[in-house]
């Protein structure tokens, strides 16, 4: 091969540089990352399924400190102030979640500790705080929804 | 040949077999994956607003299931009970079933025990769902179509594979469903991920079928120019190596095939052979003087003959492409910087690979034409008056150039997923949103009711908007649940009167399980809200037109300084990218055009020919672009990369025509030559790239039209630009 003119040592020269500044911008060129997944649930905070609970009901234990710890596993929390010496009140919203609530020791007291039941006209949404005891009565029978009581000794 | 020779070829020969296998093996675990992130520009606002959203309100990106029925409408029990089974089929999957959305048929209050069950919600009934779908936006937009015939759910969209799996899934399930009502169903999965999947699988397709046809005709075009079976073998062998070895760089950098990049093997395959054209009938010219000449001494002084023109071309061509590389759009970057490497790894097997199996051809009768190379050129066609009277009445069209694109316009109008988009549109909200973060400046809450009823006026003033198919705020969610609360023949409650009811309403949400539907539009900071609003189409101008609407009713409705608005969502992301690979593709070719006249004017130390070089490519630019604002061609993401592709192929004519001739004192000038070669180097990159007229993809097919053009035009103004000297160079 005849030797290059300077011309084409000038070229040459050029396209070495560019192969390697090609060489180098290739090394910085990352992989796109797609952004991660953001979920607005805070740590310990409750997730339940939104559309397809499972088809059964469960199965509730039967020994109370079982039952009340099910219960806190399966319920949402209220927005209600918890005072220190109120009862937990679980108010059964549907097959599968809880509400959580508290119940003055009064009321409980009346009706005794255990499963309650809510017999109401609606939903009381004003003052403050969404509440479904506030319109309904605690019953000791049916039909209803069911309340679960529990009080520290 | 000599024994040393003998060996060095063999050497070369393995060396080149192990770089294939180990080639091969990286483009086998190459993949297609199709994502508008990477053509939106890394600072781009929409990216920052999208971010702040999903911060606030978490990820939302959704998969539409629309579950049609021939004959029953939702209200229907028998195709609620349909619907709920169709649910709990997808929901055995755990992940799926936490972040499905079933809005039409879950569960509600009323103020009365449920039958024989011991819980408040009941479940809705027919005739309850019915006064639902008219009186709230949730059921009524989100929950079911606009036919009533039509159940939606929603599952997370969080990534390609989380969407097929889905949609697997779906399909199972409607399988199980159609067994207890055979043919009752129609199944459609409606999402931006579907759109981006479809769009990567039509691109394999595309690739599968285009890249065979455009190898098909470099075999044949060479074989019938150059009348060796052998010659166009090489060719073939040529396009087909710097493609694979491309292709493994792109998979030893780490990335995968995307919608920029997935054109490449088309362009190489045919970029690839341009410099083989020159190289041959180089060689060919040189064996016709020189019969008697070893075949290697031969080849060797045809490669120093097209050295400089062909590296020029290769290094204005690598520019053009380079000139990609410091935007700001990941997608680009990637295409500029494969395709330089491609254009490097052409150059280096045609000054290397393709000289040597050329010099081991045997060549028993030489063409015809390579005796008298040259081809009779019109004078008037390329100089005086044809020329300008050409360019005036093109390059006026450049005026009538208009912008436009949208994912959707990548398919052809009867593909099943188009179809399904615009069914969408029709029946429910569409697929792409406007996401507007309204966030307030004070420490006030969007739950207090005056601020919640601006915002309601906000929404009323946008879904006035002709753009506009529907919105949803929480204004929304507050006015449907205080309807659901109630009695179900009562008419849509106002917005109510005092803050404690307002949030009372909201709080019930969590009661009953549905806070997610209530963080996407309230964030834990309360002074953070949301807007959401859908377009009737995807494409540029509608989503322009409505961000320009949208943001003269923020400045209408907000007090400056009080509400600060972010806008993001997938329609503005899409009218961004498009503005930004539009304006980022014209920044490009002008720094490449500018480039590459500072690097022919040094490497060969005459300015006034180079600048004759970018002049006639600047001058066919001009004219395509003329030519497709005449026809009403629109420029989009895939279209406006023919600006780069013209500059980097057409730029070569003119610099063989500038410099290929010989500089050697006392030999003839060779422009009648080059021009032959020109004219065939036109038809044949030109008929290569025509392949792509032939993509499934409407903005591939027309980006195919305007390279066509281009090549033919940046043959033609340099012809025009270098007559002179051809025209003195007949016999």
């Amino acid at each position: 091969m005849q030797p290059l003119d300077s011309i084409e040592r000038r070229m040459a020269a050029l396209f070495l540089l560019l192969m390697t500044l090609i060489v180098w911008q290739a090394l910085r060129t990352h992989p796109l990352q797609s952004p991660a997944m953001s979920l607005i649930v805070e740590p310990g905070e409750q997730v339940f399924p939104a559309a397809v609970p499972p088809e059964s009901a469960p199965l509730l234990p039967a020994a109370p400190a079982d039952r009340l710890a099910f219960l806190k596993e399966h319920a949402v929390e209220g927005f209600a102030a918890f005072p220190a010496d109120a009862c937990e009140g679980f108010v059964r919203i549907s097959a599968h979640h809880w509400l959580r609530l508290p119940v003055a020791r009064e009321t409980a007291r009346e009706h005794g500790a255990g499963v309650l039941y809510l017999v109401g006209t609606g939903w009381l949404t004003s003052g403050g705080e969404s509440d479904p005891l506030a319109k309904a009565e605690l019953r000791s029978s049916g039909p209803g929804a069911e309340v679960e009581v529990f009080c520290a000794p | 040949m000599s024994l040393k020779a003998r060996a060095f070829l063999v050497l070369g020969l393995l060396a080149l077999s192990g770089l294939v296998v180990a080639a091969a093996g990286r483009v086998w675990q190459l993949r297609i994956r199709v994502h508008d992130l990477e053509l939106l520009p890394a600072g781009a606002e929409v990216l920052q607003a999208d971010q702040e959203i999903r911060e606030a309100f978490g990820s939302d990106e959704r998969l539409i299931l629309a579950l049609t029925s021939r004959r029953r409408e939702v209200t229907d029990p028998v195709f609620i009970e349909d619907v709920r089974a169709f649910a709990r089929e997808i929901g055995r999957s755990h992940n799926i079933r936490m972040l499905l959305f079933d809005r039409l048929t879950r569960a509600r209050f009323r103020a009365e025990p449920v039958a024989g069950e011991p819980w408040l919600l009941h479940p809705p009934d027919g005739a309850w769902l019915s006064a639902a779908l008219s009186r709230t936006v949730i059921r009524g937009k989100l929950g079911a179509g606009r036919s009533r015939r039509t159940a939606f759910l929603e599952a997370p969209a969080l990534s390609a594979s989380g969407v097929e799996d889905i949609g697997n899934r779906a399909r199972a399930a409607l399988a199980t469903i159609e067994a207890r009502q055979p043919g009752e169903y129609t199944l459609r999965l409606i999402g931006r991920q579907v759109v981006l999947n479809g769009l990567g699988q039509a691109l394999f397709e595309d690739l599968r079928h285009l890249l065979p046809w455009a190898l098909l005709i470099i075999f044949l075009l060479f074989g019938w120019i150059f009348r060796s079976v052998w010659m166009a073998a090489l060719a073939l062998a040529q396009s087909g190596l710097c493609v694979l070895f491309t292709m493994a760089a792109l998979q030893a950098l780490g990335h995968q095939v995307s919608i920029t990049t997935a054109m490449i093997p088309v362009l190489l395959t045919v970029l690839g052979i341009a410099d083989d054209l020159h190289l041959y009938s180089e060689y060919l010219r040189l064996r016709q003087e020189h019969p008697g000449t070893d075949p290697f001494t031969l080849v060797w002084q045809g490669v120093h003959k097209v050295f400089f023109p062909c590296t020029a071309t290769a290094l204005t061509t690598a520019i053009g492409f380079a000139s990609f590389m410091p935007t700001d759009v990941p997608g680009l970057r990637v295409f500029g910087l494969l395709a330089s490497i491609g254009v490097c790894f052409s150059w280096l097997l045609t000054i290397t690979v393709v000289p040597t199996f050329l010099a081991l051809i045997p060549i028993r009768k030489l063409p015809d034409w390579t005796l008298t190379p040259r081809f009779p050129l019109p004078p008037f066609l390329v100089r005086g008056v044809v020329p300008v009277v050409l360019t005036l009445l093109v390059v006026p069209g450049i005026f009538r150039l208009r912008i436009d694109d949208g994912w959707t316009h990548n398919f052809r109008p009867a593909h099943p997923i188009v179809r399904d988009v615009r069914w969408f549109e029709k029946e429910s909200i569409g697929v792409y949103q406007f996401d507007v973060m309204l966030t307030r400046g004070d420490a006030r809450s969007w739950t207090e009711p005056e601020i919640l009823r601006s915002l309601a006026a906000f929404q009323a003033s946008v879904e006035a908007m002709p753009e506009v198919t529907a919105s949803l705020s929480l204004s929304d969610l507050v006015r449907d649940r205080a309807w659901e609360l109630g009695s179900a023949g009562a008419a849509r409650p106002p917005l109510p009167a005092s803050r404690p009811e307002v949030e009372g309403l909201l709080q019930t949400y969590r009661y009953f399980n549905e806070d997610m539907f209530l963080r996407m539009f309230l964030a834990r900071d309360p002074r953070s809200t949301r807007l959401i609003f859908a377009t009737a189409q995807d494409d540029f101008v509608t989503s322009s037109r409505a961000k320009r609407a949208l943001d003269e009713r923020i400045r209408r409705s907000f007090p400056p300084g009080l509400v600060r608005a972010r806008v993001g969502g997938s329609a503005e992301r899409g009218r961004v990218l498009i503005e930004s690979i539009t304006y980022s593709q014209a920044v490009s070719v002008l720094a490449a055009l500018l480039m590459s006249w500072l690097t022919l004017s040094f490497a060969s130390r005459q300015g006034w020919r180079s600048l004759r070089c970018i002049l006639a490519i600047v001058w066919a630019m001009a004219l395509v672009l003329g030519i497709a604002g005449w026809a009403g061609v629109p420029l989009g993401v895939a279209s406006s990369c023919f600006l780069a592709l013209g500059v980097g192929i057409g730029l070569d004519y003119s610099i063989h025509l500038a410099f290929g001739r010989s500089r050697t004192d006392g030999e003839e000038g060779e422009e009648g030559a080059i021009y032959l070669r020109i004219l065939t180097n036109v038809f044949v990159v030109g008929l290569g790239l025509s392949v792509l007229l032939f993509s499934e993809n409407p903005t591939i097919a027309r980006l195919g039209l305007l390279i066509v053009l281009s090549l033919a035009a940046s043959g033609y103004t340099s012809i025009a630009v270098f007559s002179r000297e051809i025209l003195a160079d007949r016999p």
